[in-house]
């Protein structure tokens, strides 16, 4: 069973984060979109309370309060939104913004189901997508993949799109049926759901329940990316730099990262960062490169926030700060960046933008090493050589560096 | 020692800085141990990891530069006598900020090995500099420039690009590579992880080849990966909360 609550404690982990640089964090101020949203959700709209809750949760847009989150999803919830009862539930159970309490989360996933049910048997099909994302993904309840898909079909039989792309992924996911699976994803596709298209090349650039096809499949993405879909803009553009089912053309490779950036899409704007950076695709532009990173890290792209680190811990194209670079290098060490794990570490080790504290830097090192990390390898084995940090030792010295050279991505200290 | 190194170190503390062009006035570097390893290489469009080795990493003055295919790398599909795997891709020395040498190519066109029965490999002259990456492993190999010898298609009625030598085969086209830019190259460490080699390609020794049937299982489970990931963000919204 899984719970979707972890971003709040992101968020959480984020803003304690930023008292270490002792750098004012400012109150958020409600902006006009959010006025309309306390407006509807005073005048009794449940799916506003809803959204509301959402962002006091969260702290978007308004100062964190889960208290206050709580009592907008109850209001809600009675109001007989599902969406609300399965978030009011969720509260109970895990004790956020009020005592926890397993017999109501129980009783409000109950209601929310049954409610679910019932719009389902009217034809709802957002209700049925819901009732099998709630089994998929064992959302207050146990997961069962064959439940969810029968709500999935019943979705799909009535003409919904998204269910049809669901099912088709969830068919992928159990490896049974390719050709079911990208007949699904097809009639999505023809249905016009971008989701689907960009499933459906995927599925003909694999082989997957048809024959490879990688004109085809560049093709789709053509298709969704002309329907404004980021997600399928940045593949394109990964397609022209690898030269997929196309002439390999690092201009245009550019040219449609940088189109996904615009258009929202976080790793895009790393990749379109990379390249800047770098100059390929481009003339180099580094302040530009930055600004991708920037906004890529705020996206919450782990690979965005370990470049940003880097441009700020060397200055390139940003102003260089070590605080601000060693705050970057952890939320992307969070998010498994082993390179940005033993970038921290060498932090630690140099007191760069964090107190000097070898053990903590022996450590992150052996993180990122055991995670594959090269750069790691070659850190400690030098370490052990030296005697910084841990006790002269060359024996480990040597296996590290061996470890280093083979490039062992399993690597793990003995 | 640490706080003396501190103020180059981007990836590694106790590494000694990546060498400077000579343009800049920087000392040629002393010890090339950490160049040794595997490196990611974009080429030809494609993707691909090499081992690198240089003699005598820790004298100063020239050495000996090496870039090898990981075995079952280096694959040139087409050509009159391909497919063939190539097991060197450079070769060459290295000295004062720049590498020279030798360069194994693939061949691109198949209309061209159809016309001029070309061989699936050929070899080019290669130079090169290197500079301060900013991606983890120190340097990276660029200006790249190995197309010294290009040909066109003879136009017989302008006689626009005629070979300097006459064609053994065939006097309709000579040896062109439609798109293989020089442009298109670019060399650094290998970074497990955030480097993807193009498929087909190994990308480690403890990593041998997939077999075909586990390539399209494994593109397939990335095909779930990312669909997934959208189809929990797309249900988080109907639950009211934001995207992750």
């Amino acid at each position: 069973m899984i719970w979707f609550w972890r971003t709040s404690v992101i968020v959480a982990s984020v803003a304690a984060l930023a008292f270490v640089t002792a750098k004012p964090v400012p109150t958020p101020k409600p902006v006009p979109a959010l006025q309309k949203l306390q407006k509807a959700a005073q005048a009794g709209d449940a799916t506003a309370m809803n959204q509301l809750a959402w962002r006091y949760s969260s702290g978007a847009g308004f100062p964190e309060d889960s208290r206050k989150a709580f009592e907008l999803f109850r209001k809600a919830a009675e109001a007989g939104n599902p969406p609300a009862m399965l978030n009011l539930a969720m509260r109970y159970r895990t004790g956020d913004g009020v005592p926890k309490n397993e017999e109501r989360a129980n009783e409000w996933v109950q209601k929310a189901v049954t409610s679910l049910e019932a719009s389902a048997g009217h034809g709802d099909t957002t209700a049925m997508f819901a009732l099998g994302s709630i089994y998929q993904f064992g959302v207050g309840v146990a997961i069962d993949q064959m439940r969810s898909r029968q709500w999935l079909e019943k979705g799909s039989n009535a003409g919904d799109a998204r269910a049809m792309t669901v099912l088709a992924l969830s068919l992928v996911q159990s490896d049974k049926d390719p050709q079911q699976s990208f007949g699904w994803a097809s009639r999505a596709a023809n249905a016009g759901e971008p989701g689907a298209m960009r499933l459906v090349a995927e599925l003909l650039a694999a082989g997957h329940g048809v024959v490879r096809d990688q004109k085809q499949a560049l093709a789709w993405l053509q298709k969704a990316a002309d329907k404004g879909d980021a997600a399928a803009m940045r593949l394109l553009g990964e397609r022209y730099d690898r030269g997929e089912g196309v002439a390999a053309n690092k201009a245009e490779a550019l040219k449609w990262l940088q189109k996904s950036a615009a258009a929202g899409d976080a790793a895009a704007m790393t990749e379109a960062g990379m390249q800047l950076a770098i100059g390929i695709g481009g003339a180099k532009d580094e302040p530009e490169a930055a600004r991708y990173f920037l906004g890529a890290a705020y996206e919450g792209d782990a690979r965005g926030m370990f470049h940003l680190a880097v441009a700020l811990a060397n200055g390139r194209g940003i102003a260089k700060d070590d605080e601000l670079a060693a705050i970057w290098y952890q939320r992307a060490s969070d998010r498994g960046e082993a390179a940005a794990t033993n970038n921290l570490a060498l932090l630690y080790m140099n007191g760069r933008g964090v107190e000097r504290n070898a053990a903590e830097g022996i450590a992150r090192f052996q993180k990122a090493a055991a995670l594959g990390n090269v750069e790691a390898m070659h850190n400690l084995s030098q370490a052990y050589q030296k005697g910084i940090g841990v006790a002269v030792d060359l024996r480990k010295a040597d296996e590290w560096e061996q470890r280093a050279r083979a490039g062992t991505e399993t690597a793990r200290p003995h | 020692m640490i706080a003396v190194l501190a103020a180059t170190a981007t990836t590694s503390v106790f590494a000694p800085p990546p060498p400077k062009k000579p343009s800049q006035g920087g000392k040629p570097k002393a010890d090339y141990s950490d160049w040794n390893g595997k490196w990611f290489v974009t080429c030809q469009a494609e993707n691909f990891v090499v081992e690198v080795k240089v003699s005598n990493p820790k004298t100063s003055g020239g050495h000996t530069f090496d870039a090898l295919f990981l075995p079952g790398g280096g694959k040139c599909e087409i050509g009159a006598d391909g497919p063939q795997f190539r097991t060197t891709f450079l070769t060459g020395v290295m000295s004062n900020g720049s590498v020279s040498g030798t360069i194994y190519l693939c061949t691109k066109s198949q209309e061209l090995v159809d016309k001029n029965q070309l061989g699936a490999i050929f070899t080019r002259h290669f130079d090169a500099s290197y500079e301060e990456g900013w991606v983890p492993g120190g340097g990276s190999i660029v200006n790249a420039a190995y197309k010294n010898e290009h040909y066109k298609r003879y136009d017989a009625d302008t006689q626009d690009s005629a070979p300097k030598e006459p064609s053994p085969t065939s006097d309709a086209y000579d040896r062109d590579e439609p798109g293989d830019e020089d442009s298109g190259f670019e060399m650094h460490r290998f970074q497990p992880g955030v480097d993807k080699v193009t498929p087909d390609e190994p990308d480690s020794q403890t990593n041998p080849p997939q077999s075909g049937a586990s390539k399209i299982k494994q593109k397939a489970e990335d095909i779930t990966h990312d669909g997934v990931h959208e189809w929990m963000n797309s249900f988080r919204e109907w639950l009211g909360g934001p995207r992750i």
